[in-house]
């Protein structure tokens, strides 16, 4: 076929090709090119939907039409309600923020379709730079990623000015793929009491015919809750950010429950957004104990928070619980173990949150016993040989449940990350946090930290979101 | 679900089954192709003539040339094959349906110049045949990218009817795409 010959031009001198694009478009040559230009809107979108957003983006200068194209709003619908009708592909990165050599460093682990980039895979805050933060040297918890939505990161900056006995709190909301930010007026903060922060998005309205979010109308909540001063305490403070007022206001939240004071526990679990509300871990105040779990709507209901029992099947006294999130369900992780104590007998729960009424009804997904585990890698081999060995329990932390498979967990073995199948056992290996000066990190399961916070940053529906729509935060600042 | 015309029993009274009727394709250019009706529901197009009860002996494809129908037969004579027999993997974070044995067929049979490459997106358009169109924008999607946009007006023949200027602002508004 006379049409193979001319497939690839790009090797051809420029004369020739002229001539070659010439005589294609000669209405009397007796055979029709079929080529990109012919093919129709439609069939042009469905090669564009299987871009990555970057290359999206590129091809708006390809040329007018394409432009044109890429641009329409009805393209951009497509293109977001494709990213999600295939869960399978939706890319994210898991971001591990902990501290090394007194420094703040975060472990980037991208999926294999993500497209956040960046040097290596430890680093330190510098795909941060474009906020205007104000580090202090050797204290690595003055900048925090608090909390993650989308493509979105929550930024906490606190700075606090030596003459003055007072602690400011500088929040951003900022989009490291197109470096795009804005910042929520400061707040004071207390050198005393424990405050966590919640970030939650809730879209304005679903686009019905898609079934899906097509829009930028996203209003957002920062809530900062106070610990309780003391134990039995139905009344919380929260300070809470509306997008919608563009103002802070502080108020009460009555809980149906007496709630404790936030203890490392609750800290290190985190507050974890879910189908518009922030959940977070309610502790014992003197034995530790898993208590409950709050669940706070700030949308619907900013007096009042639900209180959510723990599973009944959950492993009481001291096995921290980890809080997560998958696929819109509340879902928590657990470590146990049998009756008899023995390195055999560990093993880690997963429930997912079925139904909010009635306290919380759970729903155990996954078990895992140690013993059951599998891996090709010889150090994790080694580790669990270690632990058998001298009868200590497996060494094991949770970090975050994989936000698009189901049966995949990430978890810290000492200082490898690794990703567990929790229906076949096998391990694999993940990443690597930097050893503090050669010692290891976190040696023990139940050896709570609260500087290792996790979260996940999913991709590409958002970005295509902020980037064709000139922004999903320049819309917000329309609302402040 | 395999295929198993070995295991079916066919008397010799014509009984309809499913497995071994037959379905003539018709090209343009007025080739006939024979398959079985399993494989040519594979196009929900065909599916739709053939239970609307309009397919009598041949269904006539006016926009598919000969060569193009060959090829997409054998695509969904393939895939009928393989369906159900293999269970895809869930992997996201390690690796993008490696799994999949049919991958590396597909791989091969879209090794072809671009003429075809999109003769086909247009036929398994007019045939809707999913798989095929995911497969086939999938390939030039990634002939695309990685590519500048020079790069990729060079590859697909597209004229630049920017002006430099112009050119330079687009740049600009999506400024971190292109970093």
């Amino acid at each position: 076929m006379a049409a193979e010959s001319s497939a690839d031009l790009s090797l051809v001198p420029d004369s020739r090709k002229r001539r070659i694009e010439e005589s294609e478009s000669d209405p009397s040559s007796s055979y029709e090119f079929m080529n990109i230009n012919k093919l129709s809107d439609l069939l042009l979108f469905e090669i564009l939907y299987r871009l990555p957003c970057r290359w999206a983006l590129q091809c708006k200068s390809v040329s007018k039409r394409w432009l044109s194209l890429i641009s329409h709003p009805y393209f951009i619908r497509r293109y977001i309600h494709h990213r999600h009708s295939d869960s399978q592909q939706q890319p994210f990165t898991l971001l591990l923020q902990y501290t090394h050599n007194f420094e703040k460093t975060i472990l980037v682990l991208p999926s294999h379709n993500s497209e956040f980039f960046t040097d290596s895979t430890n680093v330190g805050l510098d795909f941060l730079n474009f906020l205007p933060l104000r580090a202090r040297k050797n204290d690595p918890f003055c900048v925090e990623v608090e909390a993650s939505f989308n493509d979105l990161l929550l930024v906490r900056n606190e700075v606090s000015r030596f003459s003055e006995p007072i602690k400011f709190c500088e929040y951003f909301i900022c989009n490291p793929f197109t470096k795009q930010w804005l910042t929520l007026p400061p707040r004071t903060t207390s050198f005393v009491t424990f405050v966590m922060v919640g970030f939650v998005c809730k879209p304005y309205c679903l686009d019905k015919e898609q079934g899906c979010v097509t829009n930028v109308h996203y209003r957002y909540k920062v809530v900062r809750i106070h610990s309780p001063a003391e134990t039995n305490t139905t009344q919380l403070r929260v300070e809470i950010f509306s997008s919608e007022t563009g103002e802070w206001r502080d108020s009460v939240v009555s809980s149906p429950r007496g709630l404790s004071p936030f203890k490392v526990e609750s800290l290190h679990a985190g507050v974890v957004a879910c189908n518009g509300m922030l959940h977070w871990v309610n502790t014992d105040e003197e034995n530790k104990f898993i208590k409950g779990f709050v669940a706070f709507d700030p949308f619907n209901d900013a007096e009042r928070c639900h209180y959510l029992d723990p599973p009944t099947d959950i492993s009481p006294k001291h096995f921290a619980v980890s809080i997560g999130e998958f696929q819109g369900r509340l879902r928590i992780f657990q470590g146990g173990h049998g009756r008899n104590d023995a390195y055999s007998s560990y093993y880690f729960s997963v429930w997912d949150l079925e139904d909010y009424s009635d306290a919380g009804t759970w729903c155990m997904k996954y078990r895992v016993h140690f013993k059951d585990m599998v891996s090709e890698h010889s150090e994790i081999v080694q580790i669990f040989k270690i632990m058998e060995e001298h009868e200590l329990p497996p060494p094991v932390l949770f970090l975050a449940f994989d936000p698009i498979d189901d049966e995949t967990v990430f978890l810290q073995f000492r200082h490898h990350v690794v990703l567990c199948n929790m229906r076949t056992g096998l391990l694999k290996m993940a990443g690597e946090l930097l050893r503090d000066r050669g010692k290891i990190l976190s040696e023990v399961s139940e050896t709570l930290r609260g500087d290792l916070v996790v979260f996940n940053v999913g991709l590409c529906v958002s970005t295509i979101t902020a980037s064709f729509f000139s922004s999903l935060i320049y819309l917000w600042i329309h609302h402040l | 679900m395999a295929s198993s015309s070995t295991s079916v029993v066919v008397s010799n009274k014509e009984k309809e089954n499913k497995n071994t009727k037959k379905v003539t394709l018709k090209s343009s250019d007025g080739e006939s192709f024979e398959v079985d009706e399993s494989v040519a529901m594979e196009s929900q197009t065909i599916k739709h003539i053939i239970e609307d009860g309009c397919a009598n002996n041949e269904i006539p494809l006016p926009n598919v040339t000969s060569g193009i129908l060959s090829r997409v037969i054998e695509y969904c004579k393939k895939h009928k094959e393989a369906a159900g027999e293999s269970e895809p993997s869930v992997t996201s974070y390690t690796s993008n349906s490696t799994t999949n044995p049919l991958t590396e067929w597909d791989t091969e049979f879209v090794k072809v110049d671009q003429n075809t490459l999109f003769d086909l997106i247009l036929a398994a358009n007019y045939l809707d045949i999913k798989g095929l169109l995911d497969l086939t924008c999938k390939t030039v999607a990634d002939m695309m990218k990685g590519k500048t946009p020079q790069e990729i007006r060079e590859t697909f023949h597209i004229k630049n009817d920017y002006t430099p200027e112009e050119e330079a602002e687009v740049r600009k508004e999506n400024q971190w795409a292109f970093e």
